[in-house]
């Protein structure tokens, strides 16, 4: 799936795709076709040994069976309504719940004073949720008390008609008790019947849904035969590159986007963005650090994602040791380029497993030698346990400038040939800065590196600077012939390059 | 009952029809494990034609074998009556050993949670049956 198919859908519905309507296609065939087997043969030989021993009787429980079903019936449909709205429910709930208490929820809450009318919301949710099940009981129990109710007259029709056949001694005993012991199997099975219709329509929504995510065709491919070059030198070219996100529709999937409603999506926009990047090229040799800078929707962070191949170009390509990236194969790509965004992602696992994720082979001596070089060995050695200390949820345990020591060690432990370095635009302390500075220093040597730069200290050591505007390379060279030039660089450099309007 | 599933299902979906190119897809997934799924519906058909034997063994209880006060035909309808409980309970567990430790259901499912994984996750060089 391309990115924008991650920032658009709801995580809760990818995960319920997943879980939920995999088991619920899953019981279409183990509970839902079976069942009907089972309930068709089942009911099907009650009937007849029931017709055999007595045909009146058995008409006659025959003809209670409407009114089990139109009750289960309507109390079926109110309860469906009701069920849905629990689910909005609780969802907000949930939504609630794992928004403010999380890490980043709890100190919002905190720090703006909003604790009295999180608890005022969550309240009034939680009361909805009360009423509503309590219609709900309600109704099943009204469900329930029907089932019962016409159980117990067709156990007394029996007891009745078929007590006076057996006072008239045409009909035995036995036979009444068998009667009424058949009869008991005669109602759930065929409710359970009405409902294989409504069980099966939804096990093929599950179905649906499922093939929705196998169905949705890759925007990035690899193309049949790629090219496997034996090592990558790490020249990078783009030429004439042209690029525009994608349509919604075409990047995602409707039904796992929710609109302000709180409902699936029905359809995606078909129209994609405007030009992001227009007529954008570049070359950087092996070991050259290139500098991208510009104001915010420049473009730097799409042209970052283009060399990544998270995305194609619409015009122009984008080449690595001048073999077009569409034509290479994947894991040669990925195996030659590494990513170090500005807030890091951690898994909530240990330190060890984190930076193992980039070399799931690398031995404990290399993992070590990578985090001395990214300056944060120390600091991992001093804790009580070391490398397997777990790192909280997306790593909230470290700090910003910690976050990107290990993202950095991660990145020196995979040795890529290519490296896209968003620098963090948050403000460190001079100390962590001074050690971030030295790690990033550590990762770059002899690599081809683009730097969405927004340090003075990084545009100035690189060896080419690329000024984008609007989606444009407006400028290009080195600090000093831009600064000569009076262009937007010198505006940017003037207003200070760590401001986030050059962050874009 | 499974009466009750239906409770908590959209109600969108009951207006749905039923696709059966959908079915034919899904069936592709289960397929290879057709055998198991024959055994499953015999063992459960078997378990359903059990369930109106005790009646029927009851009824000669007390029609033929008190009346006659005949002891050894009530020892061979109770032990009948035995033979249907112990036959009818393993059957049950034989059921859902077939429908969920086994194929097709826990493999069928993995299945399809592995290849929407990959399809959500990966880059599309890894297709699994989807397209089956």
């Amino acid at each position: 799936m391309p990115m924008a198919f991650f920032t658009r859908a709801r995580q809760g519905m990818i995960q319920g795709r997943l879980i939920w309507e995999v088991m619920s296609a899953e019981q279409l065939f183990t509970d839902t076709l079976s069942a009907a087997f089972t309930d068709s043969l089942g009911l099907v030989a009650t009937v007849v040994a029931m017709f055999w021993l007595s045909p009146p009787i058995a008409v006659a429980v025959l003809l209670l069976a409407p009114l089990v079903l139109i009750p289960a019936d309507l109390a079926g449909r109110r309860i469906r309504e009701l069920n849905r709205n629990r689910n909005r429910i609780l969802g907000e709930l949930n939504t609630h719940i794992s928004e403010r208490l999380s890490v980043a929820g709890a100190l919002l809450a905190r720090v703006f004073g909003g604790q009295d009318q999180d608890v005022r919301r969550f309240d009034e949710r939680g009361r909805a949720a009360r009423r509503n099940t309590i219609e709900m009981q309600m109704f099943q129990s009204l469900f329930m008390g029907a089932l019962s109710l016409t159980g117990s007259l067709a156990l007394v029709a029996i007891y009745f008609f078929g007590g006076l056949s057996v006072i008239s001694h045409s009909l035995s005993l036995g036979t009444l008790i068998a009667l009424a012991t058949l009869a008991q199997r005669v109602y759930g099975p065929i409710l359970d019947l009405a409902s294989v219709r409504l069980n099966l329509a939804g096990g093929l929504v599950a179905f649906e849904r499922i093939f929705e995510v196998l169905d949705k065709e890759p925007m990035v491919k690899e193309r049949p035969d790629p090219v496997r070059p034996a090592r990558i030198s790490g020249r990078v070219s783009l030429d004439g590159v042209w690029f525009r996100y994608p349509s919604p529709a075409l990047a995602s999937i409707a039904s796992l986007e929710i609109g302000a409603d709180g409902r699936a999506l029905k359809r995606l926009p078909d129209e994609p963005s405007d030009w992001i990047l227009r007529d954008v090229s570049l070359a950087a040799e092996p070991g050259m650090v290139t500098a991208l800078v510009g104001p915010t929707g420049a473009g730097k962070t799409t042209l970052c994602y283009l060399l990544a191949r998270l995305y194609d170009p619409d015009r122009g390509g984008v080449a690595v040791d001048g073999i077009d990236v569409r034509d290479l194969a994947f894991d040669i790509l990925t195996g030659a380029l590494a990513m170090v965004p500005q807030d890091p992602h951690l898994f909530h696992d240990t330190v060890r497993a984190n930076l193992r994720y980039a070399r799931p082979q690398a031995s404990d001596e290399e993992v070590a030698e990578a985090c001395r070089k990214a300056r944060i060995h120390d600091l991992i050695d001093s804790l009580p346990d070391g490398y397997e200390t777990m790192t909280g949820e997306r790593g909230y345990r470290f700090s910003g400038g910690e976050k990107q020591r290990l993202a950095i060690a991660r990145a020196i432990l995979k040795d890529p040939r290519i490296l896209l370095l968003d620098e963090a635009t948050s403000h460190l302390d001079s100390e962590t800065e001074a050690l971030v500075q030295e790690a990033l220093g550590e990762l770059m040597a002899g690599r081809t590196s683009f730097v969405i730069a927004h340090r003075l200290s990084t545009v100035r050591a690189a060896h080419q600077i690329l000024v984008l505007d609007r989606g444009r390379i407006v400028e290009r060279g080195d600090h000093r012939s831009l600064l000569r030039s009076g262009g937007l660089y010198r505006q940017l450099y003037l207003a200070g390059l760590e401001a986030p309007a050059a962050a874009g | 009952m499974r009466v009750w599933g239906t409770f908590w299902r959209d109600p969108e979906e009951a207006d749905r029809s039923i696709d059966l190119d959908l079915i034919r897809r899904g069936w592709t997934f289960v397929r290879p494990y057709r055998r198991t799924l024959l055994v499953y519906l015999a063992a459960t058909g078997a378990g359903s034609l059990l369930q109106v034997a005790p009646a029927l063994l009851i009824r000669q209880i007390v029609d033929l074998a008190l009346p006659h006060r005949d002891a050894w035909a009530l020892g061979l309808l109770t032990a009948g009556l035995v033979l249907v409980f112990v036959s009818s309970s393993l059957l049950l567990v034989g059921q859902r050993w077939l429908s969920l430790g086994s194929a097709p259901g826990s493999s069928s499912r993995s299945g399809w949670r592995s290849t929407a994984s990959s399809s959500a996750c990966r880059w599309p060089s890894s297709r699994g049956p989807g397209r089956a």
